[in-house]
C-alpha cells in the first residue's frame, strides 16, 4: 500500500552552535572558509588519560549541567530572536528532542563527585538522563506542550524532524520545535575510542586516506510551523525512517538498506531521484559507513549521481544532534546559494565510485536529501525544499 | 483523535525485592524468541521477552512500525559501565557501550521479528507509555505505517536503596518492580478482531485540565475505571469520584502500561473503559483512555 503523501511544513527559523562558530552565520561563514576546529583534547577520567582530538563548543562551564543548559540556551536565543513566539504559543509548542548524550555527563559527573566523598554510598546514574533537556525547556523557556525525547543514536534528531512534521500535520500541534544537542561527555568519548573509531590522521568523509571519526559538540534548534497556503522559501517535505537488522554497528555494506531508506524518503514527496538536486551525505568517515552509503547512493542514481558533501569534518561527529545541526546548516548553504566543500576531503577513493564537491558550487532552488544513519541499524532520510525567497 | 484497534498484547512483569533480585531471563528469551542473541543486555531481554510473548506467532504486517518507551533505558549495563569508569578509570568495553543505546534494544526486537520498518525509542519520564502511544498513533494515522508494536520496557536494578533514589520513591514501604509490557495496534476498521481500542491520548496542562477532563469522561460512559501510579495518587484522588482500577503490580516507571494491559487482559466486571493518567513534576497530566469491550 502506497502512503498519502506528506505535506510540506516550513522551517520558520533556527539556531546553532557549533565547534566552527558560536552562532549559524559563523557556522556558515567558518564552513566556506573550510576551517577545522579539531582540537586535542585530554580526557583525565581513564587510566591512563585519553589524548584525542574533539570538535568541542569554544566558551560556556565547565559543569556538565550548566554546559548542557548554556548549549541549549545559546542556540534557543537565536531562534527566538529571528523567530519570536508568545506565551500562548510557546506553552503549545510540541518539542521534539534528539540527542545522544541527555543527562549522562550530568550523571557521570554527579557520580564521580559521590564516589570522591564516599564510594560505598555513591549512587551511578542517580537522575533521570532523558528529562534534562525537557525539563530545562519547560522551565527556563516556558515550553510546555507535549514532549518527546528521541535516542535512536545518530539520528535521533532526524528521527524528531520527521515526526514533528508529521505531528503538524496530524493537528497534534501549530508549532514544534526540534532540538539536537550533543554535550561533551566522557563515556560517548570513551566509548568511541574503545570501539576504535576514532581518526588518527583528521577526519576525511568518502577519502581514500579515510580511518574514522572525530566527536563534536554542539545544539541545534528548528522552529517548524504549519504551512499556510501555497509553502515557499525553506521547507521540509518529508522523508523516511528504518531499521537495518544487517548488524547493530553497520549498515549492510551493499547499500540496499541505505538505497531503501532513500527511495521511501522519495516516494513519501511524490519524488524521483531525478528531482533531487544534491545531497547531505551521512558521511562519518569510518571505511563501513562511507563504503555502504557510496553503495547506496549508485544503487539509487546510477551514473546520474547529484553533487554531495559531508558537513562532519567540519562540526565533528555530533552524533544524536547531527540530524538537526547538519539540517541547520545545509539549509543555510541553500539560502545562500552555494553547497559547500566536502569537508576533509582531498583524494578520491576509486573502490567508492562516487566523488564528493571538492568545491563550493551553485545550490539551485529544489528539492535536497539529507542523510542520518545511526548505530542499531537507525536510517533516516529527510527531503528539504528550497523555493528561494 | 481516530480510534486505534488493540490487536493483540503481552507482557512480562515481577516485583523485586533485595532478596529477590531481577531474575536472570536468558532461558525465557531463548525459549521465546526465534534466534538466541549474544552479548545482549538485561534490558534487551525484556524487551525481547516481552515483545515476543505480545506477537506469538503471529505475523506482522509487512509495514509494521516499532516504538519503545522508556524512562531509564538499559540501567543494570550502564551501572556497570559507569561503575567501572569512574571506580577503576576504565574506558567502556565496546558490548557495553552498544548496549548503553537505548535503541540496541529495539534493535533485537526488530531482528527477532524481521521487521525492517520504522523504529523509535522514546522518552517522557513516568508518561513514556503516553509518549510512545502517541508516536505510534501519528504514524498509524497518516498512514506512514500499517501496524504498531508498541512496548514500554523498564528495568530494575539493586541495590533497591539506590534504586529508590533514582525512582524518586520515598516512601521506604514502597514495592518496586519491573515489566515489558507490549501493544498491537492498528487503525481502527481494518476489520480484524481488537481487544479493545485507545480512543483518546492527551498531554494536559494542570490539575484544572485534568479535573475537566475527568468530569467529562465521568459523565460520558458507565463502566469508567481511573487507574493512577502510587506516586501521583494524592493528586487525582480528590478529583474522581467513580470507580478505580488497582491491578496488584508493583510501582515502576512502566507501571501504566501494566495497568492498560492488565485491562485489557481481564477487565473487571461491568468496566468497559480504563483511564490511565501520570503525573509530572511540571503539573502536566498524561492521559490514555481505552475501552474494551
Amino acid at each position: 500500500m502506497s502512503v498519502a503523501l506528506q505535506r510540506p511544513v516550513q522551517i520558520a527559523g533556527g539556531g546553532l552552535v557549533s565547534a566552527l562558530g558560536n552562532n549559524l552565520p559563523r557556522t556558515l561563514e567558518a564552513l566556506y572558509q573550510g576551517k577545522n576546529p579539531a582540537l586535542a583534547t585530554t580526557v583525565e577520567l581513564f587510566r591512563p588519560p585519553l589524548q584525542i582530538p574533539y570538535c568541542g563548543v569554544s566558551g560556556g562551564p565547565d559543569d556538565a549541567e550548566e554546559r548542557l543548559q548554556w548549549l541549549l540556551d545559546q542556540a534557543l536565543q537565536q531562534l527566538f530572536a529571528s523567530t519570536p513566539l508568545s506565551a500562548t504559543e510557546r506553552r503549545e509548542t510540541a518539542l521534539f528532542i534528539g540527542s545522544s548524550c541527555y543527562g549522562i555527563g550530568i550523571g557521570e559527573q554527579r557520580y564521580q563527585q559521590a564516589w570522591q566523598s564516599e564510594p560505598a554510598s555513591a549512587v551511578p546514574l542517580p537522575l533521570d538522563g532523558f528529562l534534562q533537556v525537557s525539563r530545562h525547556l519547560r522551565s527556563q523557556h516556558q515550553l510546555c506542550g507535549p514532549d518527546f525525547s528521541f535516542n535512536t543514536a545518530c539520528s535521533a534528531s532526524a528521527n524528531a524532524l520527521l515526526a514533528a512534521a508529521t505531528a503538524i500535520n496530524s493537528g497534534l500541534c501549530r508549532h514544534a520545535l526540534v532540538v539536537g544537542l550533543e554535550a561533551r561527555n566522557d563515556t560517548t568519548l570513551g566509548g568511541f575510542h574503545s570501539m576504535q573509531l576514532l581518526a588518527s590522521n583528521g577526519m576525511r568523509p568518502f577519502d581514500r586516506e579515510r580511518n574514522g571519526l572525530l566527536l563534536g559538540e554542539g545544539c541545534g534548534v528548528l522552529l517548524l510551523t504549519a504551512a499556510d497556503g501555497e509553502p515557499s522559501g525553506l521547507q521540509l517535505l518529508g522523508g523516511a525512517s528504518q531499521c537495518d537488522t544487517y548488524s547493530i554497528s553497520t549498515s549492510n555494506p551493499d547499500g540496499s538498506s541505505i538505497a531503501a531508506v532513500m527511495q521511501e524518503a522519495l516516494e513519501n514527496c511524490g519524488l524521483q531521484p531525478a528531482d533531487i538536486r544534491g545531497i547531505k551525505a551521512h558521511g562519518t568517515a569510518t571505511p563501513l559507513n562511507d563504503d555502504s552509503e557510496a553503495a547506496g547512493m549508485r544503487l539509487l542514481f546510477g551514473d546520474a549521481m547529484p553533487p554531495f558533501f559531508s558537513l562532519k569534518a567540519a562540526l565533528g561527529h555530533t552524533l544524536g544532534s547531527c540530524g538537526a545541526m547538519e539540517t541547520l546548516l545545509a539549509s543555510a548553504c541553500l539560502q545562500h546559494g552555494l553547497l559547500p566543500a566536502s569537508s576533509g576531503f582531498q583524494h578520491a577513493d576509486p573502490t567508492l565510485g562516487v566523488v564528493p564537491t571538492t568545491a563550493p558550487q551553485s545550490a539551485e532552488d529544489g528539492h535536497y536529501l539529507l542523510n542520518f544513519f545511526g548505530f542499531g541499524g537507525n536510517n533516516c532520510s529527510l527531503v528539504l525544499r528550497y523555493g528561494g525567497e | 483523535m481516530d480510534k486505534l484497534d488493540i490487536l493483540a498484547c503481552g507482557d512480562y512483569y515481577a516485583s523485586i525485592t533485595d532478596e529477590l533480585p531481577p531474575a536472570d531471563l536468558r532461558a525465557e528469551v531463548n525459549a521465546a524468541c526465534r534466534e538466541r542473541p549474544r552479548r545482549i543486555d538485561r534490558y534487551t531481554q525484556l524487551a525481547l521477552l516481552g515483545s515476543a510473548r505480545c506477537v506469538g506467532e503471529q505475523p506482522l504486517a509487512p509495514r509494521t512500525g516499532l516504538y519503545m518507551g522508556s524512562r531509564f533505558a538499559s540501567l543494570s549495563n550502564a551501572i556497570t559501565m559507569h561503575e567501572q569508569m569512574i571506580g577503576h578509570g576504565d574506558t567502556p568495553k565496546p558490548a557495553h557501550f552498544i548496549n548503553s543505546l537505548s535503541n540496541s534494544a529495539s534493535f533485537y526486537v526488530a531482528r527477532n521479528l524481521e521487521l525492517s520498518g520504522r523504529n523509535q525509542f522514546v522518552s517522557r519520564g513516568d508518561a513514556s507509555t503516553v509518549a510512545a502511544l502517541q508516536l505510534a498513533s501519528l504514524d498509524l494515522l497518516s498512514g506512514t505505517v500499517d501496524e504498531a508494536l508498541v512496548g514500554i520496557v523498564e528495568e530494575a536494578v539493586t541495590p533497591l536503596l539506590h534504586h529508590s533514589q533514582r525512582l524518586g520513591v520515598e516512601d521506604a514501604g514502597t514495592t518496586l518492580g519491573e515489566g515489558s509490557h507490549w501493544l498491537r495496534l492498528v487503525r481502527s476498521g481494518s476489520g480484524a478482531a481488537a481487544l479493545g481500542q485507545v480512543d483518546q491520548l492527551l498531554c494536559l496542562a494542570d490539575t484544572d485540565a485534568l479535573r475537566q477532563w475527568l468530569h467529562t469522561m465521568q459523565s460520558e460512559r458507565e463502566g469508567t475505571l481511573l487507574f493512577a501510579a502510587p506516586t501521583c495518587l494524592p493528586a487525582v484522588a480528590g478529583l474522581w469520584q467513580g470507580g478505580w482500577f488497582e491491578p496488584p503490580l508493583a510501582y515502576y516507571p512502566a507501571i501504566s502500561a501494566g495497568a492498560l494491559l492488565a485491562f485489557v487482559q481481564q477487565a473487571p466486571t461491568g468496566a468497559g473503559t480504563l483511564l490511565c493518567v501520570t503525573g509530572d513534576e511540571e503539573g502536566r497530566w498524561h492521559v490514555v483512555r481505552v475501552t474494551c469491550g
